[in-house]
């Protein structure tokens, strides 16, 4: 990965071995380890792991708004071969919402409830460009009219909107400056599966008009598969697999992908779905192996002792784990429960 | 909107009717003889008889009562007395002196509370927050009077350089034209109540703001506005500050009664000569017309004050529409 970094033209966003820690009243907490992460211009890709894994820990680094207490200690993040991280913050300001924009979750909260909302779209222009208001004001109607709002709708107050058009508000907002990379966080979490579809192509057809490259962040296994070609699955702070949706969903090599995949239930399917026992590793702890050796049924010592590096395997896939060659055996019986008792279970 | 504004100040008229009534019985039932004071017993009782009918004392509570209504409904709050004046004069001569002292104190209190309880949020854990935080609640807790009196005992004693009370040097304007609200000893005595209110009524609209800051630094659409790559200061005042302000906006006017009542322990420390003084003075001679025009002033003001709270509160919160 190491050789392409920033040099080829259609790599937009390039992350390499970006760590990020919270200090908490325990000692520090690390919250995201050795993040290899590459966008490529105009490209959809899906981001999907358990609450807490580190997703929106990611997007925040990314963005630059991570909580006082968080810091990245090593990596880098190059947006066009310019290291985000090494910005001082005058600049690194300018660079939000230009280059890199967010569609957030939940729009009732990401809109300020005593600002119309026209008006909060137009300072997200007016923060980056010195145009006059009244153009700002323009360019922000015709953004309406391309996410379908009516643009007469600008000088209503957010709580004047039903979800599905708040989360259009949203979408426009992210598109104003035209960036080169959107972010969407769990863009549809509050709304109902219709509005969702109807959201998810909008996204996808202005996503294609205007050629932004796309990060999907969802626990929704099903979001990704529409709508990604490739996909990383992260756990616990790290990314364990990545590679192409279509490849990762029939044929995964990551036990805790296996886990993901059978944890998603199939409608008309016999089988109920199945939950991978146990819980994600205290971050505040120190682990030296794999972070997902506790609840692993393939793991050995090597696993608690050696922390897996993510090792490149068929297809241009990539997978963290030190039993690739054992997982493909495993996955064929991983839809019986009894196959995910640990070692650690029987002593 | 005009169906709430009419219904809200029928309840106005229902509060204040309420009031009027009980702090007539109620200031009734308190041990005390006033007309020992107006009416000296040396005098004949024929003469004592007289003076009780000439201020309407010797007819039945209730025929009173509905008298005193009658005059109220013409704005005539009756004679004081202890003075033997209207009592509409006499309010009407300490009702500046008070806001003169109250008002700006409040407006510079609430400004500053606003605008350091904002940045001290920002500014979370910082040294200067802790110190802060730490003197407003000691603040709140101390008595005003103790506060008042320690400032005489440091400005005004050992330092010498605030006069100890009243509002301009005694016999300096012996007309009392209103030339000596412009004078610097006008100002001179003003300085030292004036900061003290101040002090007292910082604290709460200080803690306020922060708690409420502390809250709204929270909210996503604040780390939005961050992600916007909007300027702090636009994030801080345009965002955070502008949604923290509407409990403080909303609670200002309510309290503007109660801090009318409130001069009474400072312009009682300080011999400033207002209304809060002179309730005090009303209070402890059984003055029954003063008092009751007193407190019914301050009763309207808290009423009124409530009732633009809550005008204010839906001019400044979009989602709050009235019917």
């Amino acid at each position: 990965m190491k050789a392409f970094s920033g040099n080829i033209p259609d790599t937009v966003l390039n992350i390499e071995g970006l760590a990020v820690e919270y200090g908490t009243g325990t000692g520090p907490a690390s919250a995201l380890v050795d993040i290899d992460l590459r966008l490529d211009v105009g490209e959809r890709v899906g981001l999907v792991g358990e609450s807490g894994c580190g997703k929106s820990t990611l997007l925040k680094t990314i963005m630059g708004t991570l909580p006082a207490n968080g810091a990245a200690t090593g990596g880098t993040i190059s947006l066009c071969g310019q290291d985000l991280l090494s910005l001082p913050e005058s600049e690194r300001r300018l660079t939000r919402w230009r280059d890199i924009s967010m569609i957030t979750q939940s729009a009732l909260n990401a809109l300020n409830p005593v600002q119309r909302v026209g008006n909060q779209v137009v300072e997200a222009i007016l923060a980056h460009e010195s145009v006059p208001r009244r153009q700002a004001t323009e360019r922000v109607r015709s953004l309406f009219k391309i996410v379908g709002v009516d643009p007469n709708r600008m000088r209503e107050y957010p709580h004047q909107f039903s979800g599905g058009m708040r989360q259009r508000v949203v979408i426009a907002m992210a598109l104003a400056l035209t960036p080169k990379v959107v972010l969407a966080d769990e863009p549809t979490t509050a709304l109902d599966v219709v509005v969702q579809d109807q959201i998810f192509s909008e996204i996808r057809s202005l996503q294609e008009k205007l050629g932004f490259a796309l990060v999907l962040v969802t626990h929704d296994l099903s979001l990704v598969v529409e709508n990604c070609r490739r996909m990383v699955v992260m756990y616990a702070g790290v990314i364990v697999e990545t590679g192409t949706t279509a490849d990762i969903v029939k044929s995964p090599m990551h036990p805790y992908t296996i886990g993901l995949r059978n944890a998603v239930p199939v409608l008309g399917s016999d089988s109920d779905p199945i939950a991978i026992p146990g819980a994600p590793p205290n971050l505040t702890t120190d682990i030296p192996g794999c972070r997902f050796a506790a609840r692993c049924p393939l793991a050995t010592d090597e696993c608690t002792a050696q922390f897996p590096p993510l090792r490149p395997a068929a297809g241009g896939r990539l997978v963290r784990c030190h039993k690739t060659d054992e997982t493909q055996n495993f996955a064929l019986k991983a839809r019986d429960p009894a196959a995910w008792a640990t070692p650690c279970d029987s002593p | 909107m005009k169906s709430f504004v009419a219904r809200r100040l029928w309840h106005m008229c229902l509060t204040l009717f309420v009031m009027i009534t009980l702090m007539f019985f109620l200031f009734r039932m308190l041990p005390g003889d006033p007309t020992a004071t107006v009416i000296s017993p040396a005098l004949y009782p024929k003469a004592q008889e007289a003076l009780k009918a000439q201020f309407g004392l010797d007819r039945p509570l209730w025929e009173q009562y509905f008298v005193y209504l009658k005059n109220l409904a013409s704005f005539d709050f009756g004679i004081s007395f202890h003075t033997r004046r209207p009592v509409a004069d006499a309010i009407e001569g300490r009702l500046l002196n008070t806001v003169l002292l109250i008002l700006p104190s409040m407006f510079l209190a609430y400004v500053a509370g606003a605008l350091l309880g904002t940045i001290v949020a920002w500014r979370r854990g910082s040294k200067f927050e802790t110190a802060l935080v730490f003197a407003a609640t000691s603040l709140q807790s101390t008595p005003v009077f103790w506060l008042g009196m320690l400032a005489i005992l440091l400005f005004s004693i050992r330092l010498d350089l605030f006069p100890i009370g009243h509002i301009v040097t005694p016999g300096l304007f012996p007309d009392n034209s209103l030339k000596m609200y412009v004078s610097a000893d006008f100002l001179h005595h003003l300085a030292l109540p004036f900061l003290v209110n101040a002090l007292y009524q910082f604290c709460f609209p200080f803690l306020l703001m922060r708690s409420t800051m502390l809250s709204t630094i929270g909210e996503d659409y604040i780390e939005l506005a961050r992600m916007k790559g909007l300027k702090e200061s636009r994030i801080i005042f345009g965002h955070a500050m502008r949604n923290s302000l509407l409990p403080l906006a909303t609670t200002m006017p309510m309290i503007l009664g109660w801090a009318v009542a409130g001069s009474v322990v400072i312009e009682t420390v300080f011999s400033w000569p207002g209304l809060g003084l002179l309730m005090v003075e009303a209070v402890s001679r059984s003055d029954y017309p003063m008092v009751q025009a007193t407190f019914l002033l301050i009763a309207v003001l808290t009423v009124a004050g409530t009732f633009i709270a809550d005008l204010l509160y839906g001019l400044l919160d979009p989602r709050i529409v009235y019917e």
